[in-house]
């Protein structure tokens, strides 16, 4: 099967949200929760074996790989009525099970230690494909195990698989809260330099505005993780639905992700979506046309990325992808660009040409919806640096004080010198100019310039 | 039906058709027989249509009608004088 | 003789049937009275197998006259009888049995005693019978003489004898009054008064006959002869203004002789002369009475006679008639060599233009006329036949077209046999109809008869004078619509349900104007190797199993049921031709879907190609980026050397996948998918199978104006785009080597750091000068290469951008507005306009000007530059 795609959960946030993931997906294609299918769903449409393979004439199995350095979640996967849905030797648990203690150096150590065995489980699963395309990493930046593992394994992935993509859904950390995690900046900021030079694409989900987005929008006084991972499973499944339900583009990453990322750098998108609500909410929106949708994923309040106030103004569209899904009229489509176009409602490069790109995506027949129309955004915007540079400033806090340094330095990596730390903060810095440098239309002469420098 | 008229020189075609269409004919010919009044009952003009047919000439068939028609009128006549005269 | 033997053969069966009839009438002494009859034929057989016939309009008139004595309803009925007699016999027939029924009407309860009685009683109220039937019965024998005469010279003792039985019959027969008739010619057995004679004249004339004063000229008008020198002025005038009379009559008359050049041929013809005649049967009526009064004058001569027929009088009788006449004649002046549709049109186009009495002769005259076409109708429209013998009606069936092409081309309407009251609306139902109900026959194999298709057949036949009727919502028409909903619900039934038109439609789009996107994408990848060998190189078998793999992989559950249909078509290469360029795919149906696509399965394959390279070209660039992603990662050791290239790279990249994806979202969403929305509506509410097919049609049509292939962007934005995509092609090649150098200058810089590591451990200095003087120089004129590869880039994206600007302004100065909206979509965010000086002009003849001259400067530099990556020979515009 063309174009399969192998999903790599990695510590305790990856496998929550891959979870959900899983779950998301199984509802929309008719697949029980232990992998049978269901016999309304026999001849569906859809592009199962994008995710999946089959074991046997109904029997389903996600191309799913489960890491994890502590027990707790994937324990509570497997007591879960999906436990039987995974190829159990997918399931990797690191046999102490003692985790990387929130430690990015730890679990990227672990992760050099542990490379045998779970490169095995890979190869294996990636031999299981005809012709693969690439892996989607699930994770978060901030923890140990998902950015520390997450980030010795993407780098071999582009050793180990040169000619396959790496997407990533990588999960940002609350910034409203105080994290008990105090190494949290150095975790993500050496999580960033990985992303920034070994994945291809990656999927940004900020759990501040998600939070944000539960309390404000959704009126959750305390939203929960289940909640929270709702939305990023939403938005994981939409993302993906042009590759499991074909149509005449975009039916493969590189089909997906090439009109969005120009240069390797700028690979970081954002999402929103369309209208937000739960399941408890019963507030059905009217009649919503393209343009609303459009209009709507326009608008920075439904955007999933907390990038703050762009005081200046001159963050602008690198790229755009919506996803339209529900009852659309498509002959709306372009008459909804033309309008967005002459009102301007929104700001693209200068250096390039840049615009909406839409796609009318078939939704599963098997997942009521209760919205007529729905519509998830996939964008390169370069306010995405805003991120980056809450993430440096909030290193620049900690290193300034040489805190918490210690617990790096126990591990191998650290012993010596902290230039690990150093030449990250450059990658990342290196990546906010030039998110910075996208804004101006010399974006191209900037970047012949700093290569002289 | 046939819809060839007098055009068609084929004339075992008109003919095919006729004998297809005979019924009709004969009921066609039969009503413009009682409209003339001519007295004539479905069997005889059916034998008459045939003669017709077999080319003979109308009028002159029209007279072997009426001849016939006198002889068995005087046959009647004779023989209803007969029935009077028993004893001839 | 023919006839001769003829009538000997037929001896015994005539015998055979008098036996009969005679039995009919008696049976105990059959056998005496048959003798007698037989005798009396014997005698006289010449006449009794006698050949000859009378006109029939002669006849029928007599018929018409003799009923009207009696009551009006009865010509009514005789006449409706008579109609439906004509339909059934042909006119000889039909005149021998009127004849035969005449002579026997009311006789039947007459004896030979009293019918001279009866008939003298009768003369002088029923004049009209017995004198028309003088006259017919003296048209008759004198025919039969001449003909005779003309057909069998040498038979003279015949001939003799037929005169005999004519002068024997009036005492012979009981219809002795009927045959007392005069001659024209026969003026020297009479001798009646001059102004009688002139009467008599002139009455002949009325019918177009030559006499002593009045001639025919050549023309046919006729001219007092010069034996009318003795004729008084206002009796030579009297008689040529009935001459005028008689002149119509001829004029009209000649129509039905088949020998004259005006005969007007074919079924409406027939169905006109049908009329004619009827007409002239009337008219002869009035002759006959004329000659009645005449003939009673003429038995009166020697009493006072103050109401003798006059000239004068003649005139007055004949003034309305003579109109009639006219009407009739001038309208048969325009029917002069028409047949068919376009006698009816004809006729039609004067129900107009006359008066009130004329256009009800006209209208008359056209339905009769139009009698053959309701039934060719209701042939056609209930069994799909077309019986037309004579090229007329105005569907043809073209006989050389096989029946797997029926649907499109075996029927067509023939504009010119297409009556004026039949609008082209009506006529394409009644096609369709007609046509539907052969598909059905012949293509399905489905021979039910259509519902209800008696009550269809008598309605219709009842309803036949809406057709001339204006507007269409009359019973007819209600009729016509309701046999087409019939025929073409139930094929569309078929075609929907039985042969699974629509799956078929959405297998084409899926398949031929790649709609599953998945399927091609993956085709492309399988496809690659095989179609980047030259197109000579290529077997159809090897690629067809390709196919079948890449539907496997991606079809889920109709693979098999769908490679019966698609295929894969090579199309005759040109030297240097790559697969990529032959490569078509082919869909093919099978039985009645055949039939009904074929004309549209071109279209298919037009559209595949320019959609197919599109895809290639997104293909093909999506891997460029892909290995410029993947490259990025594994050549970071080289990362200064090369990030001024790469940059450059990627931004052109980004650029062309821009502008790839925006075409290909545009040809496949905004036309294809959008034209298809608008198909499904009109597929769902489609009535017949014909609005499918032209919802089809016009999808088809939609989607290649879309793809720039109509006429009119051809030449233009699809030649265009086509230069635009070889240039981004070109990047493919240039890519390729400019990461082979840059792979062979990483491994020499690794190799080289491996020497030193390697020396470093065993202690030795492995790195000579020399070597590194030598590494040195290899580096130098790497970076001299990169250099030249950044201008060749350079001028390649320059050149690129140029090609799109002037696609943009030939978009954007398009007279379609979608492609103006297009246009500026394209450059959604104006960064082309903000560059371009020519795209920010308003739509101005100058700009219009300058787009013109920006394409033939594309393409004489094109030409000029088949390879402006190549490196060193750059463009400098």
């Amino acid at each position: 099967m063309p174009s399969e795609m192998i999903t790599l959960q990695l510590g305790q946030c990856g496998n929550q949200i891959g979870f959900e993931f899983w779950k998301r997906l199984c509802l929309e294609h008719g697949i029980s929760p232990s992998g049978v299918l269901e016999d309304f769903a026999t001849d569906g449409p859809d592009r199962k074996d994008v995710f999946f393979y089959q074991a046997d004439d109904d029997h389903y199995i996600p191309r799913a790989v489960l890491l994890d350095l502590e027990p707790r979640v994937i324990h509570t996967i497997m007591q879960s009525q999906y436990a039987k849905l995974y190829n159990p030797e997918n399931i990797y648990l690191s046999k102490d099970g003692g985790g990387a203690g929130n430690n990015w150096a730890s679990g990227f150590s672990q992760g050099e230690k542990l490379q045998e065995e779970i490169f095995d489980i890979i190869d294996r699963e990636a031999d299981g494909s005809d012709s693969l395309e690439g892996f989607v990493l699930c994770h978060s930046i901030a923890g140990g195990t998902g950015s520390g593992m997450g980030s010795y394994i993407m780098e071999r992935l582009s050793d180990h698989f040169p000619k396959k993509l790496v997407q990533t859904y990588s999960v940002f950390p609350n910034q409203d809260e105080i994290s008990d995690v105090v190494v949290q900046p150095y975790n993500s900021l050496l999580t960033l330099r990985r992303l920034t030079s070994c994945a291809d694409c990656v999927v940004v989900l900020d759990n501040t505005a998600l939070n944000r987005i539960a309390t404000d929008r959704l009126h959750l006084e305390n939203p929960s993780f289940t909640q929270i991972n709702t939305l990023v499973s939403t938005i994981m499944s939409v993302s993906t639905t042009t590759l499991r339900y074909p149509s005449y583009m975009n039916n493969n990453l590189i089909g997906l992700t090439a009109p969005l990322i120009p240069t390797p750098q700028l690979h970081f998108l954002m999402t929103g979506y369309t209208p937000l609500t739960t399941d408890t909410d019963t507030v059905n929106i009217r009649k919503t046309t393209v343009l609303d949708v459009m209009r709507r994923l326009l608008q920075p309040k439904n955007m999933m990325v907390s990038t703050g106030p762009d005081k200046s103004n001159h963050h602008c569209y690198i790229s755009i992808l919506n996803i339209i899904q529900g009852e659309v009229d498509p002959t709306q489509v372009h008459k909804s660009l033309q309008r967005i176009r002459e009102r301007k409602l929104a700001q693209f490069i200068p250096w390039g040409p840049a615009s909406i790109q839409v796609a009318l995506s078939r939704s599963s027949p098997y997942v009521q919806s209760s919205h007529r129309v729905s519509g998830l955004m996939l964008a390169n915007h370069t306010s995405i640096c805003s991120l980056f540079e809450r993430a440096l400033s909030q290193y620049d806090k900690l290193r300034k004080r040489g805190a918490f340094l210690d617990q790096f330095r126990k591990e191998e990596m650290f012993k010596d010198d902290l230039s690990e730390l150093d030449e990250s903060r450059d990658v990342v810095d290196s990546l906010v100019q030039e998110y910075e440098a996208a804004t101006r239309s010399d974006y191209l002469q900037w970047q012949a310039k700093k290569d002289v420098e | 039906m046939c819809l060839e008229m007098s055009q068609a020189p084929d004339k075992t075609s008109n003919d095919v058709s006729q004998i297809r269409n005979s019924q009709e004919l004969r009921t066609n010919l039969l009503n413009i027989s009682n409209i003339l009044n001519t007295g004539l009952s479905a069997e005889t003009l059916d034998i008459c249509i045939q003669l017709c047919e077999a080319g003979v000439h109308p009028q002159a068939l029209a007279n072997v009608i009426q001849q016939i028609r006198r002889e068995v009128a005087q046959i009647q006549q004779s023989s209803q004088n007969g029935t009077n005269n028993t004893n001839e | 003789m023919a006839s001769n033997r003829n009538n000997q053969k037929n001896l015994r069966e005539v015998y055979d049937l008098l036996d009969k009839l005679v039995k009919k009438f008696c049976h105990d002494r059959h056998k005496e009275v048959l003798k007698k009859v037989t005798t009396g034929i014997v005698d006289s057989q010449h006449v009794f197998f006698s050949n000859n016939q009378q006109d029939e309009s002669l006849i029928l008139g007599k018929v018409k006259n003799h009923l009207a004595n009696k009551s009006q309803s009865s010509v009514t009925i005789f006449l409706k009888q008579h109609e439906e007699l004509s339909t059934l016999t042909d006119p000889k027939f039909r005149s021998s049995m009127l004849t035969f029924l005449l002579c026997l009407s009311d006789m039947e309860t007459k004896l030979p005693n009293t019918i001279d009685s009866r008939e003298s009683g009768s003369s002088f109220t029923l004049p009209v019978r017995s004198i028309q039937n003088s006259a017919s019965m003296e048209h008759i024998y004198r025919n039969i003489t001449i003909r005779n005469a003309s057909m069998n010279p040498i038979n003279t003792e015949s001939n003799l004898k037929l005169v005999n039985f004519r002068r024997k019959l009036p005492s012979s027969t009981s219809t002795d009054s009927v045959l007392d008739g005069q001659t024209p010619d026969s003026e020297t057995s009479y001798n009646y008064s001059q102004s009688e004679e002139i009467v008599q004249e002139a009455i002949y004339a009325l019918t177009g006959k030559s006499g002593k004063y009045l001639k025919k000229d050549v023309t046919g008008d006729f001219k007092l002869d010069i034996k009318s020198r003795n004729l008084n002025a206002q009796e030579a005038v009297s008689l040529m203004r009935l001459a005028e009379t008689g002149r119509l009559h001829n004029e009209i008359h000649k129509y039905t002789d088949p020998n004259s050049e005006f005969f007007l041929c074919g079924l409406f013809g027939q169905g006109l002369i049908a009329q004619i005649q009827i007409e002239l049967t009337q008219f002869y009526g009035l002759i006959a009475h004329l000659q009645d009064n005449l003939n009673n004058q003429r038995a009166r001569s020697f009493t006072e006679n103050n109401d003798s027929l006059t000239l004068l009088k003649l005139i007055s009788y004949i003034s309305e008639p003579q109109k009639r006449l006219k009407i009739i004649s001038e309208l048969l002046q325009q029917c002069k060599n028409l047949k068919g549709g376009q006698l009816a049109t004809t006729l039609h186009s004067q129900i107009s233009t006359g008066n009130s009495s004329s256009s009800g002769i006209v209208k008359s005259f056209l339905r009769a006329t139009c009698r053959p076409l309701q039934t060719m109708l209701s042939y056609w429209l209930l069994d799909g036949e077309i019986k037309d013998p004579h090229n007329e009606f105005f569907i043809e069936e073209i006989k050389e077209v096989s029946s797997d092409r029926l649907w499109h081309h075996k029927y067509r309407i023939v504009n010119s046999r297409v009556p004026s009251f039949i609008s082209k609306h009506l006529a394409h139902n009644i096609l369709v109809s007609g046509k539907s109900i052969n598909f059905l026959r012949e293509i399905c194999e489905d021979k039910t008869p259509i519902k209800g298709r008696e009550e269809l057949r008598l309605a219709f036949e009842n309803n036949i004078d809406d057709l001339f009727r204006e507007g269409c919502d009359s019973k007819l028409h209600d009729m016509i619509d309701s046999v087409y909903l019939n025929t073409s619900q139930k094929v569309l039934e078929i075609a929907m349900g039985q042969y699974n038109l629509m799956e078929h439609l959405h297998s084409m789009r899926k398949y031929l104007l790649l709609g599953q996107g998945d399927f091609i994408g993956l085709l492309m990848e399988n496809l690659k190797d095989e179609l980047d060998r030259p197109a000579k190189d290529l077997y159809q078998h090897a690629l067809f199993s390709i196919v079948s793999t890449s539907i496997r992989a991606t079809s889920q559950f109709d693979e098999s049921e769908l490679l019966q249909h698609l295929d894969v078509k090579l199309n005759h290469p040109i030297d240097g031709d790559k697969g990529w360029d032959i490569f078509t795919l082919q869909y093919t149906v099978h039985g009645p879907l055949a039939t009904i696509l074929e004309p549209n399965m071109a279209k298919y394959q037009e559209l595949f190609k320019p959609l197919f390279k599109a895809k290639h070209v997104e293909f093909v660039l999506n891997n460029v980026w892909k290995e410029q992603m993947l490259n990025s990662k594994t050549l970071k050791n080289l990362k200064k050397t090369l990030n001024p290239v790469t940059y450059r790279l990627h931004l052109y990249t980004s650029e062309m996948i821009h502008f790839v994806n925006q075409m290909q979202y545009y040809i496949l969403f905004e036309v294809i998918e959008c034209s298809w929305t608008h198909f499904i509506k009109r597929v769902q509410n489609a009535k017949a199978l014909d609005d499918i097919l032209s919802a089809h049609e016009d999808f088809l049509n939609e989607v290649r104006i879309g793809a720039f292939l109509d006429n009119e962007t051809k030449t233009t934005l699809y030649l265009h785009l086509d230069i635009i995509y070889d240039s981004i092609m070109k990047l493919e090649e240039w890519q390729k080597t400019f990461y082979e150098i840059a792979y062979k200058e990483a491994d020499a810089r690794q190799k080289y750091e491996q020497r030193i590591s390697n020396s470093e451990k065993t202690g030795t200095y492995g790195v000579t000068a020399e070597m590194r003087l030598e590494r040195d120089e290899e580096q130098k004129i790497f970076e001299q290469l990169i250099s030249t590869f950044k201008k060749s880039l350079d001028t390649h994206g320059q050149t690129y951008e140029k090609y799109v600007n002037e696609f943009l302004l030939k978009l954007t100065s398009s007279k379609d507005q979608n492609l103006q909206l297009f246009g500026t979509r394209l450059d959604f965010n104006e960064y082309y306009k903000k560059r371009d000086q020519r795209l920010r002009q308003p739509l101005t003849y100058e700009h219009m000007r300058l787009s013109g001259m920006g394409f033939s400067g594309i393409f004489s530099r094109s030409n000029l530059s088949n390879t402006p990556m190549r490196l060193g020979n750059h463009l400098g515009h």
